[in-house]
């Protein structure tokens, strides 16, 4: 596959580097399928979490405040990841990402394969990091309607491009999104 | 014969039995530490092992007390281990597993060739330290020297029983072991982490080449064999649990023991083809092995 161009994350060059090296510039990602230990303790992968930044220190200053928001987590901290529902995993998953206090939060396809209370919870998360501690958090996610209710800026791609992209509230007037992706 | 004569013979073949048993555990457990990261077994596990335990006799031969040859010893296996994972096996590490045994063999006949080739091929007596006396125990008479085996090389499997468990870097080693890509995600340098588990396989192998030399005698194919009582332990126990080698090897020496000394037409030669029929017996009705993993999901 042919590709140019450069990926920057605050001034610093990521092109060519490998993802542990986004990582550790500050780069959260939570990726498609979740990327769980699921041999490992929830506890165990939340530390795999804080391992970005000096795991004990870290791990010690973070665990209260993820539990805060997720508060099954503390009681059910030895159980095997690779047990826990879809819907869980999915939280483990972020909860794990929050650990590194990161700069930039990246999920991608949070909603697959999960019920639709969860998803909106997992976004109801979201939100609340965005907006109570700032956290900048990129989404890629086909649920539009779910997407653009938390989104500030939306863009659509198609076939790599960006087809349309500004405001999610404009976003949600434009009649071809509406058509395409939200289904009215 | 009185009952309590074959009971305290039963006894000393069995504490004799998990002597070597431990030797096979630590070289197992190299086995299994290589192959959770890399999913191939190390076939030159038993000549690494050989090779640095050359270098101890070199060491203890100008004069170095066992000790300090013991613990530098181990020092360059761990560099050792270290290197032939960066050199050898990282450029090949994407390719077919079946490439990466192929290196591990190409390193098997090298290593065996350089310890000829700089040491001679020549039987050398390979000091223990520990004493070759018994204590009684009862009456049960046990050789000093397999308790001091046993005890190092179980030491060293609780030491870094330890360091998985409770340390930082070993939580790292097991991440990586289980999912590679995602603890790239969480700013593992995956590549060092394989190189640890390298370092510290060839460690334990140094460990049980050091521990097997005084009885087995030192020439450049003396892990041969050790190797293939280890390669027994390792699918026993389930070739991907560290738990499970470690049982596995105990167990196998023992029985391998016990056998040897109650089974008449086993005896000392049928030794070697009681393990591989083990080996056998264990591929072909559980493969997991005692321990295997199983992994349970739910998605």
């Amino acid at each position: 596959m042919r590709h140019s161009g450069e990926i920057a994350f605050a001034g610093k060059q990521l092109s060519g580097a490998g993802p542990d090296k986004a990582a550790r510039s500050g780069i959260a990602h939570v990726p498609e399928g979740r990327g769980l230990f699921a041999e490992l303790s929830v506890w165990e992968n939340l530390r795999m979490g804080a391992y970005v930044r000096g795991e004990r220190r870290t791990i010690r200053q973070e665990a209260p405040r993820v539990f805060e928001y997720f508060p099954w987590m503390e009681r059910r901290r030895n159980q095997q990841a690779g047990t826990l529902s879809g819907g869980e995993q999915q939280m483990l998953a972020l909860a794990r990402a929050l650990v590194a206090r990161p700069r930039l939060l990246m999920l991608d396809e949070p909603s697959l394969g999960l019920a639709p209370t969860v998803v909106q919870e997992i976004f109801r998360i979201v939100r609340e990091l965005n907006a109570e501690d700032g956290l900048t958090v990129l989404v890629v996610e086909q649920n539009a309607n779910v997407a653009l209710d938390a989104a500030s800026r939306a863009y659509v791609l198609e076939v790599g491009q960006v087809a349309v992209g500004g405001d999610s509230a404009e976003l949600r007037k434009h009649e071809g999104v509406r058509k395409s992706y939200l289904g009215y | 014969m009185p009952l309590a004569f074959i009971w305290s013979d039963f006894a000393q073949q069995v504490t004799s039995g998990l002597a070597a048993g431990a030797i096979y555990a630590s070289l197992a457990l190299a086995l299994v530490l290589i192959y959770q990261t890399t999913n191939v077994v190390n076939f030159a596990q038993g000549e690494m092992a050989t090779f640095t335990t050359f270098i101890a006799w070199m060491f203890m031969d100008h004069g170095m007390p066992y000790w300090p040859a013991f613990v530098l010893t181990l020092l360059i296996a761990f560099a050792g281990g270290v290197g032939v994972e960066r050199v050898l096996i990282r450029p090949i590490e994407h390719r077919p597993e079946i490439v990466i045994v192929i290196m591990t063999i190409g390193l098997l006949i090298a290593l065996n060739g350089l310890t000829g080739w700089i040491w001679g091929p020549e039987v050398k007596a390979f000091d223990s330290p520990f004493p070759n006396r018994s204590v009684i125990v009862g009456n049960v008479a046990i050789s000093v020297r397999d308790i001091g085996t046993f005890c190092v090389c179980l030491g060293v499997v609780v030491l870094l029983w330890l360091f998985f468990r409770f340390t930082t870097l070993g939580l790292a080693m097991r991440a990586v072991a289980f999912n590679p890509d995602a603890s790239r995600l969480m700013g593992v340098r995956v590549g060092w982490m394989l190189a640890l588990g390298w370092g510290f396989a060839a460690v334990l192998g140094a460990i049980a080449g050091m521990m097997a030399a005084p009885t087995v005698f030192l020439d450049p194919d003396m892990m041969i064999v050790v190797l293939i009582y280890a390669f027994a332990a390792a699918v026993l126990g389930g070739i991907d649990s560290p738990i499970g080698a470690v049982v596995g090897g105990l167990l196998l020496g023992v029985v391998i023991n016990l056998l040897g000394a109650y089974v008449n037409f086993v005896g000392n030669e049928l030794r070697l083809p009681t393990a591989l029929a083990v080996l056998l017996l264990v591929l072909v009705i559980r493969p997991t092995g005692l321990f295997g993993r199983r992994v349970v999901r739910r998605v």
